[in-house]
């Protein structure tokens, strides 16, 4: 497998065929943050409070990232920006600065005018910060990574540059809080053969030993938790919020988008209940002395 | 109106077909675990009982009721809710 310099680490192609669809159809079933990821319930009983599981989810990657206490925020695949918005509205004057591959979402953030907030329409792989940061969140940027048909070499062999390069970028002892789906009982030679073209193209998903093997030396891992169930749900929330605006969606943005969406969130639900996929979090701390 | 031993009835069937076994082998109270069914069969399944039922269901109805006689009770009771509301 050849790789090239602008698909390593995470092809803009492959990002924009996702997110760029339109900010508009996403408003329509995600919450009002806009926040793609999975949403965190901290009672085993998960209620359908979906606002309220994402902003849970932010304050644990502020909490767990340390990015409470310090000033300097990178959010690595930073979406619509939520996290950043909740970090600058606790410390309006920290610094938070977002990378994404996503036009529509780089155009979203810059639009927003928000003080001390950059963004940046760019891969992790050509970011060169000229300070260092005081904490690092990456949520669901991970799976887009590694390429598909990437050997186990090949996949640690991104994610340990990744990781090098955030030890490189945060200050000593700084920490790394980590949200990515990960490989379960699935196979990558099983995986689904509608999700890997027609949703998610050109990426694939880690194994949960290829991130500690990749990560080793580099980062302790100080907390490390599978909330596969937690994104069952909220993909089960983000389906029923599509079901209800059915009408709304075929009239604007067509029949064909609708039905590739709720099939795609279908089979996400019944994957993360399975155990087939899993959602991974880690609180990881910098070994840099 | 569909009972919940007629819905009990068609699950039974539509795991026999996928298993090639007869129906009456299929025990409805055993975890769906145990018939081997992965998130691909689930959301087929769950795409077919909608169609047959009238009504949309969530794919993780499998996993949230682990048998064919809980999740039958649970449709019964739904395809009750769904009468009443077309009633008013």
């Amino acid at each position: 497998m050849v790789e090239t310099l602008t698909n390593r680490g995470g092809s803009a192609a492959a990002i924009q065929h996702h997110y760029d669809v339109s900010n508009e159809f996403y408003a329509i079933w995600l919450d009002s943050s806009l926040t793609y990821s999975a949403g965190f319930w901290d009672d085993p009983i998960l209620d359908n409070d979906l606002e309220q599981s994402q902003q849970k989810k932010i304050d644990w990657h502020l909490n767990a990232s340390g990015a409470t206490t310090g000033k300097r925020l990178l959010d690595i695949g930073c979406g619509w920006g939520a996290l950043m918005q909740r970090y600058l509205s606790l410390d309006p004057t920290s610094n938070a600065t977002g990378l994404t591959l996503s036009h529509n979402q780089y155009q979203h953030i810059g639009s927003l005018n928000i003080p001390n907030l950059q963004v940046c329409e760019e891969s992790w792989i050509v970011h060169q910060p000229t300070t260092a940061y005081d904490a690092i969140v990456s949520i669901g940027a991970f799976e887009h990574f590694a390429q598909p048909g990437a050997t186990l070499e090949e996949k640690v062999s991104v994610y340990k540059e990744f990781f090098g390069r955030c030890q490189q970028w945060l200050k000593p002892k700084g920490k790394l809080s980590l949200q990515t789906i990960a490989y379960g009982s699935l196979n990558a030679e099983d995986k689904n053969v509608f999700t890997q073209t027609e949703i998610f193209p050109d990426s694939e998903l880690p194994r949960p030993g290829e991130i500690f093997l990749a990560s080793d030396g580099l980062f302790e891992i100080k907390t490390y938790r599978n909330d596969r169930l937690q994104y069952g749900k909220t993909c089960d929330l983000w389906l029923k919020n599509l079901r209800s605006q059915k009408l709304l969606i075929v009239d604007q943005f067509g029949e064909e988008l609708y039905r590739k969406y709720e099939q795609y969130l279908k089979l996400a639900v019944a994957g993360f209940y399975f155990g087939q996929i899993l959602l991974l979090r880690f609180e990881m701390q910098s070994l840099a002395k | 109106m569909k009972t919940q031993e007629q819905i009990s009835k068609w699950i039974k069937s539509y795991l026999a077909d996928i298993l090639e076994v007869e129906p009456e082998k299929i025990d409805e109270n055993y975890e769906f675990e145990r018939f081997g069914i992965n998130s691909s069969a689930a959301v087929s399944l769950v795409g077919d009982l909608e169609e047959w039922l009238g009504f949309e269901l969530s794919p993780s109805l499998f996993f949230e009721f682990n048998t064919i006689a809980q999740v039958s009770a649970h449709l019964a009771n739904m395809v009750q809710q769904e009468k009443t509301l077309q009633d008013v």
